[in-house]
Formats: structure tokens, sequence, C-alpha cells
């Protein structure tokens, strides 16, 4: 009994902070650097529980403990992300992509702003963000180039 | 309530003045609402809280709002100036960029690093909103080796982690965006509030063309983006010195062709190459790297 009131107070204070994850698929990495390896992806508006930080990043868990690793800072944030799951399903049924209903300026607002502006094309720019390249494209890239980066050995 | 309602009506007078008038108006009609039952207090609530945060500039947008501004820009931008129509060339400027995005302070934006190149002998480059970097075939002709268009692009991924087109958004039109989403949780997200939206992204996205676009950044931004480049090029493992090469034959070439796009939106390249010459101290000159070259000149053959 004396062990469980003396641990109380630490577990109260020692209460987890939670971050959300502000971009579509925010990298989870093994090491606290650039360069480590990737152990998976959190979507946007993931819940995770920070555990340690080193410099610019820090490290998390997901809420079921299946992801755990070093994101960097920069992909989280305190600010609560709610997703509207309504608007989910018709984004995923449009457009295959996860849902990304956000307030503010969205979806809805690009659209709007797509029916006043018709001669304004999209075309390029939804070709442009079809072009996807992976963290083993880039380290491929950089070995063939001779290119040796200088952070996060 | 009606003495709150009075209340408020006579605080939002001395408030005649900007930000602060707005505030107080919407105090008042907030609270005209709830004692005429069309809110409850929890409603008007959140949207007192909602103009409370006007002050707050450019940090208020989200990433993923910056991403659909960024994309609207693009397009907007992309109007303007046609794309160039060659799979090869845009693939190798993607995987380049997105291995120089990848340490940079900014790792991965909402949707992601993409970069496009415009079809047009001007010299010139935008980094809108969120990731979306367009460069032109004159500014990679400047450049003779993969380091140099590093440097180009590590520039351009400065400004996005600045987010430097983001601050060209009058910090109105912020006041404005955050007093519709206020008053959008009062209700469902209806016509009137969307066109309203509409119309402050529209403005906002004219706010960043005109920056952009036509008057550029300043100098303060411009040597942000290039302190950035050095460090980002240093971490990736390419040779700084590489951005002050490339200005000089940006500075050469702007002269050979009188040119005014990216010379009229940027300060000059020798005010750039003295600023970043103190970082780069310690950098010897360029290393000829054959693999590096050869897929440099494979890569872009029809543009160089």
């Amino acid at each position: 009994m004396s062990v469980f009131l003396l641990s109380l107070p630490t577990a109260i204070l020692a209460k987890p902070e939670n971050l959300y994850v502000q971009v579509k698929k925010g990298n989870v990495r093994s090491t606290p650097t650039y360069l480590g390896k990737l152990v998976g992806s959190a979507s946007y508006g993931t819940l995770m529980t920070i555990e340690d930080n080193k410099g610019a990043w820090i490290k998390v868990s997901s809420a079921d403990g299946k992801l755990q690793g070093w994101m960097h800072a920069s992909l989280l944030t305190k600010k609560k992300i709610k997703l509207d799951a309504s608007k989910n399903t018709e984004l995923a049924a449009s457009s295959g992509e996860m849902a990304l209903a956000t307030k503010g300026f969205n979806s809805d607002v690009e659209k709007a702003f797509k029916n006043k502006n018709p001669d304004v094309s999209f075309e390029w720019v939804d070709k442009m963000e079809a072009i996807k390249v992976t963290d083993k494209e880039i380290m491929k890239f950089l070995k063939e180039g001779d290119v040796k980066p200088k952070e996060g050995e | 309530m009606k003495k709150i309602v009075t209340l408020f009506l006579i605080t939002a007078i001395p408030l005649a003045s900007g930000c602060k008038m707005l505030t107080g108006l919407t105090k008042v009609s907030t609270s005209i609402a709830v004692a005429a039952g069309a809110l409850d207090p929890q409603h008007a609530d959140s949207i007192n809280k909602g103009t409370e945060a006007v002050t707050k500039t450019f940090e208020d947008i989200t990433p993923a709002q910056e991403y659909y501004i960024g994309r609207s820009v693009s397009a907007m931008v992309i109007k303007e100036y046609k794309p160039l129509n060659n799979p090869g060339a845009n693939e190798y400027l993607n995987v380049l960029g997105n291995a120089l995005a990848k340490f940079s302070d900014k790792p991965q934006t909402f949707g992601g690093y993409h970069f496009l190149i415009m079809d047009t002998d001007e010299i010139n480059a935008f980094a809108a909103p969120g990731g979306f970097i367009l460069v032109s075939r004159g500014l990679i002709k400047c450049c003779e080796n993969e380091d140099e268009l590093a440097a180009v692009l590590a520039h351009e991924v400065g400004h996005i982690q600045h987010e430097h087109a983001l601050q060209a958004i009058h910090k109105g039109r912020v006041t404005g965006a955050l007093t519709v989403l206020a008053a959008e949780s009062a209700k469902s997200f209806g016509g009137e509030e969307l066109a309203e939206l509409t119309n402050i992204f529209e403005s906002s996205l004219n706010d960043i063309i005109g920056t952009m676009v036509n008057s550029g950044y300043s100098r303060k931004f411009e040597t942000q983006a290039d302190k950035s480049a050095v460090t980002i090029m240093r971490r990736a493992g390419y040779n700084p010195s590489a951005l002050k090469t490339m200005l000089k034959l940006m500075e050469k070439n702007l002269e050979h062709t009188g040119q005014k796009g990216f010379g009229k939106t940027h300060p000059d390249p020798s005010v750039r190459i003295k600023d970043i010459d103190p970082l780069i101290r310690d950098c010897g000159p360029v290393a000829r790297v054959p693999d590096r070259e050869k897929r440099y000149k494979k890569a872009l053959a029809g543009i160089l």
C-alpha cells in the first residue's frame, strides 16, 4: 500500500503529453536523425504520446503502441486535429486519397475557387503531386552520385 | 442578459479601429444571438475565442491550409508560365529536390515537396506554400552541374521552411478567415461562409502572387533562404560553395540577357554572395564527381 501511495503522485505528475501528426503521412524513424531507418508512418491527425526528445526530434508512440520511434518536431502539433468522418468517406470515395477534412482553406474552398476561376487549371499541380519520391530512392540517388550526408550518421 | 448586451455595445465604441473593433463587434453580435436564443452559450464562446485570436499572424495557418493555398498559387503561376513536359527532367528535379528537403528544418510538408520545370528562358523560380517549387528552364541553364542546381533547389526549400510566401498574406486576411471559421462552428458549413472564405482565399492568393511574382521578397528573406540552403547542402553532402558559383553564373547570365524576371524579384547576386561568404569560408571548390556529372547531363539533356 505504501508503495502505491508513494508512486501515485509521481504517476499524476508524469501525465503523458500528446501531439497530433500535422502532415498527411509523417515519417517515424528508428533514431533521431534524418538518416534514421524508417520504421513506419503516422497519418494526419494521429495522436502520438511523447516519450523523449533530442534536438529537433521527438520520440513518440501511437496509442495502440504499435508504432514507436522518432519524428521531426515540425511534423507534430499541440493543436487538436479533428477529422470530419462524413467528409472523410466522401473524399476517400472520390479521390482514393486519405481523408483530409480540415477547417478553413480546404478542399471545399479549392472547389469553390475552381468554380469561380475555370481558367485556372490544376492539371499540372495534380501531375506534380503524382510524382512520389521514396526515402529509399533518395538514399540510392545520393549513393549513386557519391553524395555523402554529414548529418545523422 | 440585456445588461451584457449593453455593456458590450458600450465597450465596442471606443475600440472603433482595426482588429480590436472586430473583436468588440463580434462579441456584441454573439451576445445578442445568445440573448435571442439563436446560439447556445457554448457556440457563442467558440466564436468569441475565434475572434480573440485575430492578432495572431500567418502562424495560424495550419500545414493543411498551407497545402491548399500552395496548390492554388502553383496553378496560378502555371497559368502564366508553361510547364515543361519532360518527364525525365522533372523526375530528376523531384528526386534531387526531395533529397535536399529531407535535410531541411522542415523535412516533410503536409503534402510533400514537389518540383516542376517551367518552359521559359526567363531566369526565375517560385516556392509556393506547402512545398510546390517551380524552376524555370532559364535558371537551370545557369547551373553547370548538379551541385549548383542543388543550391537553387535548397534555396527554394529554404523559402518553404521559413514560410516566406505565407508571410505575404496581409494580416487582415487571416483575421477574416478566423472570423468565418469561428462562425462555422455555430452552424453547418453553409454557402455564405464558404463564399466568404473563398473570397479571403482568393485575396490571400493574390497577396502571395503579388509578392512572389511581382515585387519579390525582402533581402532579409532572401538571405534567410540562402543561409538555409547552405545548411541543407552541408547536411545532405553537397558543397555549399556551389551556391556562390551558381550566383556568379546567374549574375553573368542576367547581365548578358538583360532579364527582368529573377533580377526583378531577387537582390543582386553580388549582394547575396557577400551575405553567404562568411558561411562558406571553410568550403573548398566544388569537386567534379564523374557519376554526378553524367546523370546531370543525361537527365537535363534537352534543357542545358
